[in-house]
């Protein structure tokens, strides 16, 4: 009998139901990955029935809700404690203040539309299926983001005497001794059976093409890490290998240099066309009305009924009942409400760690980096400031803004939140200068933002780690009685906008299941 | 730098038009009082304390040691040592206060907030064994834990325990009462030798919750 393979199975399903079928029947077979397979609210409209519901935070996941929620009829309403949406959604432009407690800044970029800081979420991997639905749904423009570029550069004090190297030199000399290697154990016929000699040719094949040997599967540099002269119309000649101590010397083999692998990002992303703030834009132009800024949550009571909220409002004392509440307050600051939170919610709560994230933008008279051959991209450094973004957009306009400075381990985190914005401005440009000698005389102005002492946030990125996750975490995504937690904190990759509109859907998902139970309840009992 | 952080604060404040920064504080205490809400990002609602940022109970707590507190801060005594990094978060807002009247008001303000007293939330302390090492304590805090403002020694009845506890560690380790010129640190910070061991100060943090209960 004749056997289906399953490259023919799926190319039988593509002729009969198109690509859609080929991707549902593939994803059924395990050979693609679903992401983010969780189901989507599907909710039914109330049909006149009334249910109001508060939302706590008019960040991604409060904004997601709120026009989901509206749009099957319920009544919503946004209590927001800042002066702006968006929460860590945050694109800071000429004039923007920047809301550090005990030390607030004014962004003093030019008026233009071109030079803007995205000081909280900055890149879209195409994985993240949700946010590109609503990036469509609400008309926000995207653009490519250069996560990878090998002209950008690495620069450690313990390598190179210091110096920067562009990161394509570094990569395909590290690959070419890793495949030199890897081809003398390969020759040496170390390995036995289960590889066949055919194999054995290939993984030999394997070495040479993956680090650029030469025929007698040697490592004698590769054009792959640039030219030190010529290449078009004089003969190319390219690097000397660097020395392999001096490569290993270096720590970006440790981390950053794989770090478009992990989970999440990607060589290539996207990113909102002129700031990612334009989704938070996009959702407001159809829930505006319903955020309530500078309206400060200080307590949860749960009731028999729902949920009773107290606030102040431009400094008046309200209270507000709701059939349901969908919080997306930090769960550091949820702490220090007023509530009466069952025992092992409140246990649950206190566990996240805060993350400590960075980052400074300066602007640049000239994109000097451009005549340096950077296009957007990533330099790295073992230095504090961690990174150095150029712009993904106005190539060859005349000023642009550096992400100078952005950091993520422990260490480096709390190193900038206690300096006061001009230390942190002095330590960044000297910092960078290693990596762009001189840069200082291009450099007007900076922007700072701290995300552990940013008001109403206090930190970023839930950090959920060892037994919590299955003990606690776990209790987060459940209500308790009608109050439901929201947010990129209780999924299991915080730090992202998917997770922040996906736990959204979690408790709107069981909402609506709750909801239509008491609708087909009422109706029975009427 | 400090002026500089009071410079930005103080325009920017206005420009957010979150404050009328200058307003007199007439009639009862208001939670929402603009100059100083910002406190209770921080330290909970009602100024009780949130052990989500580590920040303690305020509400309750004499006017007083607040007071000293607030410029023990901008002092440099507290904030500045190295591993105090909860101090140096308080210390950027207690320099945000721009003069002593700033620092009174918003004393008196933190003071006069109707907080709840904790729950104890430390495990593994024996109050028998607490309330022997008390003892020593009770000339300055008070046979109840109440404190005594003629020696500038503060409540301890009423106060988070988890915050007792690092400030304990603070003193042993010379982060609190390391500047000469801090006489109330330096005497406090000889003191926490009495409880040096971990077990110690579980013991009397133990102790000291059972006479949270009746502060008020
Ligand atoms: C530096 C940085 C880089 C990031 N990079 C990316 C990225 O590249 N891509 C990506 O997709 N994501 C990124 N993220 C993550 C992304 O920004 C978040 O996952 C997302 O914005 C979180 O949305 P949220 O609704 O869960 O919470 P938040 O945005 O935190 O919203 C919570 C809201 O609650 C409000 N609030 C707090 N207290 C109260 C109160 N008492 N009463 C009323 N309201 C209150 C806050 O003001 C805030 O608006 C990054 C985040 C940071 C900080
Ligand atoms: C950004 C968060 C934050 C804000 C805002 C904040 N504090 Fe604090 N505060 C803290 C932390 C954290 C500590 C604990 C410091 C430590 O562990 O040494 C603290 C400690 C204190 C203490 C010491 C208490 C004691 O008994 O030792 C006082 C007093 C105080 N804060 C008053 C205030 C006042 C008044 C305001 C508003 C003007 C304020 N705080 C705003 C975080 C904050
Ligand atoms: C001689 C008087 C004196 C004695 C005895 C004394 N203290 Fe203190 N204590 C003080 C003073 C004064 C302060 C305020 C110090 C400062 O400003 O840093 C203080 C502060 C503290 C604090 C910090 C509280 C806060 O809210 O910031 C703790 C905790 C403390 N004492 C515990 C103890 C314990 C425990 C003992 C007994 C082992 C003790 N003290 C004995 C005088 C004393």
């Amino acid at each position: 009998m004749a056997t289906v393979s399953r490259r023919r199975f799926l190319e039988l399903v593509g002729a009969a139901g198109g690509s859609t079928a080929v991707y549902r029947a593939a994803s059924a077979l395990g050979l693609m990955a679903a992401p983010g397979a969780m189901p989507l609210a599907d909710l039914q409209p109330l049909q006149g029935a009334k249910r109001k519901v508060l939302i706590l935070g008019a960040g991604i996941g409060g904004l997601t809700a709120a026009y989901e929620l509206r749009k099957v009829g319920y009544e919503c309403k946004i209590l927001e404690s800042s002066h702006r949406a968006g929460g860590r959604n945050l694109t800071l432009r000429h004039g923007d203040i920047v809301d550090e407690l005990g030390q607030q800044q004014v962004c003093r970029f030019d008026d233009n539309e071109d030079l803007y800081l995205n000081a909280g979420a900055a890149r879209i991997p195409p994985d993240h299926t949700l946010l590109m639905s609503y990036c469509r749904a609400l008309g926000v423009e995207l653009q490519l983001w250069n996560n990878d570029n090998r002209n950008a550069y690495y620069q450690d004090d313990n390598a190179f005497g210091g110096k920067p190297v562009r990161q394509r030199q570094y990569i395909a000399d590290t690959r070419g001794f890793m495949s030199e290697l890897l081809a003398k154990s390969v020759s040496a016929a170390s390995l036995d059976a289960p590889i066949s000699e055919v194999d054995t040719q290939r993984l030999l094949e394997l070495a040479k093409a993956f680090g650029d040997l030469n025929d007698s599967h040697l490592y004698a540099g590769s054009s792959r890490g640039g030219y030190k002269r010529g290449s078009f119309v004089l003969h190319g000649e390219h690097h000397e290998p660097f020395d392999f101590s001096e490569l290993m010397n270096a720590s970006f083999w440790r981390w950053a240099m794989h770090f478009n692998e992990s989970s999440d990002q990607a060589g290539t992303m996207l990113t909102a066309k002129g700031g990612m703030d334009h989704i938070v834009k996009g959702f407001m132009r159809h829930v505006g009305d319903a955020v309530h800024l500078n309206a400060w949550v200080k307590g949860v009571e749960l009731t028999d009924r729902g949920v009773r909220v107290s606030y102040i409002e431009n400094g008046e004392r309200k209270t507000e009942e709701a059939d349901y509440v969908l919080n997306s307050i930090p769960t550091h600051l949820l702490l220090g409400l007023r509530h009466n939170f069952p025992k092992d919610y409140v246990e649950a709560l206190a566990k996240p760690k805060r993350g400590e994230l960075f980052k400074m933008g300066l602007q640049a008279s000239k994109r000097f980096w451009e005549e340096d051959r950077i296009y957007g991209g990533i330099s790295w450094t073992s230095q504090p400031i961690t990174q150095i973004w150029y712009p993904n957009h106005g190539f060859h306009s005349e000023k642009g803004i550096l992400l100078a400075a952005y950091t993520f381990f422990p260490g480096a985190g709390a190193y900038f939140t206690s300096m006061t914005p001009e230390e942190r401005f002095q330590a960044v440009v000297q910092q960078g200068a290693k990596i762009h000698p001189g840069w200082e005389q291009y450099i007007e102005n900076g922007v700072s933002v701290a995300w552990h002492r940013m008001n109403h946030m206090m930190g970023c990125s839930a950090e959920w780690t060892g037994d919590d996750v299955e003990k606690h975490f776990k209790r987060l995504q459940r209500p308790a009685g009608r109050h439901y937690l929201i947010g990129d904190q209780i999924t299991y990759h915080t730090g992202w906008q998917e997770g922040a509109m996906r736990s959204a859907h979690l408790a709107m998902a069981d909402i609506n299941q709750r909801v239509q139970a008491e609708l087909r309840g009422d109706a029975t009992h009427a | 730098m400090a002026w500089l952080r009071r410079g930005l604060t103080i325009s920017s404040l206005l420009s957010l038009g979150l404050a009328a920064l200058f307003a007199t504080a007439a009639g009862p205490v208001d939670v929402a009082d603009a100059r100083f809400s910002f406190c209770i990002t921080c330290h909970g609602a009602n100024a009780q304390g949130n052990p989500g940022v580590a920040a303690p109970r305020l509400g309750g707590l004499p006017a007083w040691h607040i007071d000293n507190q607030l410029k023990a801060f901008q002092a440099g005594w507290r904030g500045t040592a190295k591993g105090d990094e909860h101090g140096d978060v308080m210390r950027t807002m207690a320099l945000a206060l721009a003069n002593d009247e700033a620092v009174r008001d918003a004393a008196a303000w933190a003071a006069a907030l109707n907080a709840p007293a904790p729950a104890a939330t430390l495990l593994g302390g024996d109050p028998t064994a607490g309330k022997a090492l008390y003892a020593p304590c009770a000339a300055c805090h008070g046979a109840e834990g109440q404190g005594q403002e003629a020696l500038g020694a503060p409540p301890l009845a009423g106060q988070n325990d988890w915050y007792l506890e690092t400030q304990l560690e603070h003193y042993l380790a010379g982060r609190r009462g390391f500047d000469p010129a801090d006489s109330r640190g330096q005497q406090m910070r000889a003191l926490a030798g009495t409880v040096s061991t971990p077990q110690q100060r579980r013991d009397l943090l133990a102790y000291l919750a059972t006479l949270s209960t009746k502060a008020p």
